[in-house]
């Protein structure tokens, strides 16, 4: 992926949401992509994957490479075809992404019919051998169950078997588990891990939460104000983190195994609505580091060891985010 | 910590408190099918101090803060405050009650109303309970609370669509705080907002107890900031009490299985604690608190369960010092 740019035109004016994301993912790696609601994170997978209403979205620039061909650039024939079959996406609420009038086999099975010019026989057994993947209990009976007969979780299992239908080799996840129970969740994330390995998967895992990832992520890409402001392999992210937001978003979380501690660093003010390209470093009106050549010019990314890329013309060296 | 010395008589008691909400056809018939929201909860919340009410969706963590601030009525079962039994009380005795006791909800866009500004809101209650006689008064004392939740007091005029979630938080909480109430319920204070603004409230939060001498309830799903502002956790499975303990104990000595495997579900922000981590995911889900399973609510899903679990309800007894749990096993 290299370059993104997607605006909105809204009645106040051009908002724009990504500004020059570029990042590389590998077969079968696990990226986590890191930010607060309106970084950007979702807009730059849903303009990867064409899936923008378009007005009022509009990807001005970038270009989008899977197995050499321009997923921004395809047919509409041919991207439909790569998102059913090569790359699948699993979203938040699995309630709206189900069509309620429809039982939930008919809907796994719709995509297997569809790209993989299966039967309705061939698709009904490859159905429940999915949900069976994903540990539903009486999975050949359940398919004939409507969205509402299953519960939170179990709906995210389903929407997860629904993705893997065709056997992708990318699966995007947005924040699939921030609805659900910590107990569901931890099903969710290890059921994730497992399929990744058994179907040499890579995944997209976007969140809010630093903390799933820690466990799950091989690399992570940390976002704000549309923009790619820190990216490293996981052990090096949470060790050494370089950009102030990272530094302050690790100091925020409490932790379960930890010490109460006087009080959490909290990032003061809010984070920005972009109504034009950025000319400065988006976090630099909540950056305690800032300096004057942060206000006057957005920072571009930098490699401060193998493989780890900062975005900060200060780059201050925390001491420990996390105690 | 707690400011109470032994013998101090608590804040708040709650004694076998039941709420049951009638379900399905005929559900005013006495023996209808029902709800088991709540289903005989029993503690103590000591002045000064902060009590974590945890657990997963549906297990009646929030139905239990609301049925003791008598927002719903109980089914049965008594909520002393400061020695009185609200539950005992009539309608005008309760509404002079309420001044004692607050609370702050979940969702900062829902509960502030979107037509009245900033100044109608968090006066409101002064004026509801007719604090002050004069409109001047009220408009100083609602001044001074914006100061005091950290807002500009000149944002009196503004609607609330004029807010971040952040800030409406901090509107909600100078609302909750206008009558200088004793207890406040805290009901997912921070779970809708966005992770670098949470810290913002918690941290706000925990030093207006430490000007006012607040006492809180503190309900929540995220158990990592539960320990961070707690002094004592009570965990809820299923309308009732597995386990309350001490902060400190209850994290890192958890007796019952549900405690220990909620907190094994709790990811941590740091890849390598969390390779080092041995881990017991849970697996089922929460049955329906129409028919809670017969005994120990939690043998459907419990790793260790025995046939006892089905036919007896386990004790709620004392392990350790201030350190209670309800297993046959634990």
């Amino acid at each position: 992926m290299r370059g993104l740019e997607t605006r909105f035109k809204t009645p106040e004016g051009s908002v724009h949401a990504v500004n020059g994301v570029s990042f590389t993912l590998r077969g079968g790696e696990t990226i986590g992509l890191v930010g607060e609601s309106g970084s950007g994170k979702s807009v730059t997978m849903l303009s990867l994957l064409r899936l923008l209403p378009s007005p009022p979205a509009e990807v001005v620039a970038g270009s989008a490479l899977f197995k050499g061909e321009d997923l921004l650039e395809m047919s509409d024939r041919r991207i439909r075809e790569a998102r059913g079959s090569q790359i699948s996406i699993v979203f938040q609420d699995p309630m709206t992404s189900f069509n309620a009038l429809l039982t939930i086999g008919r809907q796994i099975m719709e995509p297997l019919q569809l790209h993989l010019g299966m039967t309705a026989r061939q698709a009904r057994h490859r159905a429940a051998e999915l949900l069976d993947l994903v540990g539903i209990p009486g999975a050949r009976r359940r398919l004939r169950d409507y969205p509402h007969q299953f519960s939170g979780g179990m709906r995210q299992r389903a929407m997860i078997a629904m993705a893997l239908a065709c056997r992708p080799q990318v699966l995007i996840a947005d924040e699939p588990t921030t609805s659900l129970d910590v107990t569901i969740q931890a099903q969710i994330v290890q059921l994730v891990k497992r399929l990744r390995e058994e179907l040499d998967m890579a995944v997209i895992w976007i969140t809010h939460d630093l903390g799933i990832i820690a466990g799950l992520a091989h690399r992570v890409i940390v976002m704000y104000g549309g923009c790619l402001v820190e990216e490293a392999p996981v052990r090096e992210l949470y060790a050494n983190p370089r950009h102030p937001y990272t530094v302050g978003l690790l100091g925020s979380l409490p932790r379960v195994d930890v010490e109460r501690r006087r009080s959490l660093v909290s990032i003061d003010g809010l984070p920005p609505v972009l109504y034009a390209r950025p000319t400065s470093c988006p976090f630099a009106p909540r950056c305690r580091f800032a300096v004057e050549r942060c206000r006057a010019e957005n920072p571009t990314l930098e490699e401060v060891t193998p493989g780890h890329r900062v975005a900060c013309w200060v780059k201050p060296v925390a001491e420990k985010a996390i105690p | 910590m707690t400011d109470a010395t032994p013998g101090d008589r608590p804040l708040l008691r709650v004694v076998d408190l039941v709420k049951h909400f009638p379900v399905g056809r005929g559900s005013l018939r006495p023996g209808a099918a029902a709800v088991h929201a709540v289903d005989g909860v029993t503690f103590d919340v000591a002045r000064g101090e902060t009590l974590g009410l945890v657990g997963e969706s549906g297990c009646g963590k929030s139905t239990t803060g609301r049925t003791i601030l008598q927002l719903y009525e109980p089914t049965s079962g008594h909520v002393f405050l400061d020695g009185v039994d609200l539950v005992a009380l009539d309608r005008r005795q309760l509404r002079a009650a309420r001044r004692k006791m607050q609370m702050i909800f979940q969702d900062p866009f829902a509960s502030l109303n979107p037509r009245m500004t900033v100044g109608e809101i968090v006066g409101d209650p002064l004026r509801v309970h007719r604090v002050f006689s004069t409109g001047r008064q009220v408009e100083d004392e609602v001044r001074r609370l914006l100061a005091l939740v950290r807002l500009d007091p000149s944002y009196s005029n503004r609607y609330p669509h004029e807010f971040s979630g952040g800030q409406r938080q901090r509107i909600g909480v100078a609302r909750a705080l206008a009558l200088q109430p004793q207890l406040v319920v805290c009901d997912e204070p921070i779970s809708s907002l966005d992770v670098s603004i949470q810290a913002q409230v918690v941290n706000l939060l925990v030093e207006l107890q430490r000007e006012l001498h607040l006492t809180y309830l503190f309900i929540a799903h995220d158990l990592s900031m539960v320990r961070h502002v707690c002094d004592r956790v009570a965990v809820m499975y299923l309308g009732v009490i597995v386990e309350l303990a001490p902060t400190h104990t209850l994290y890192t000595g958890p007796r019952h299985p549900y405690t220990q495997a909620l907190l094994a579900s709790v990811p941590i922000p740091d890849p390598v604690a969390e390779e080092n981590r041995t881990r017991a995911v849970l697996t089922g889900e929460i049955p329906s608190p129409v028919h809670p399973p017969s005994g120990c609510r939690f043998r459907t899903r419990c790793p260790i369960a025995k046939p006892i679990c089905a036919e007896q309800v386990p004790a709620w007894r004392e392990a350790s010092p201030g350190h209670h749990v309800a297993c046959h096993f634990a």
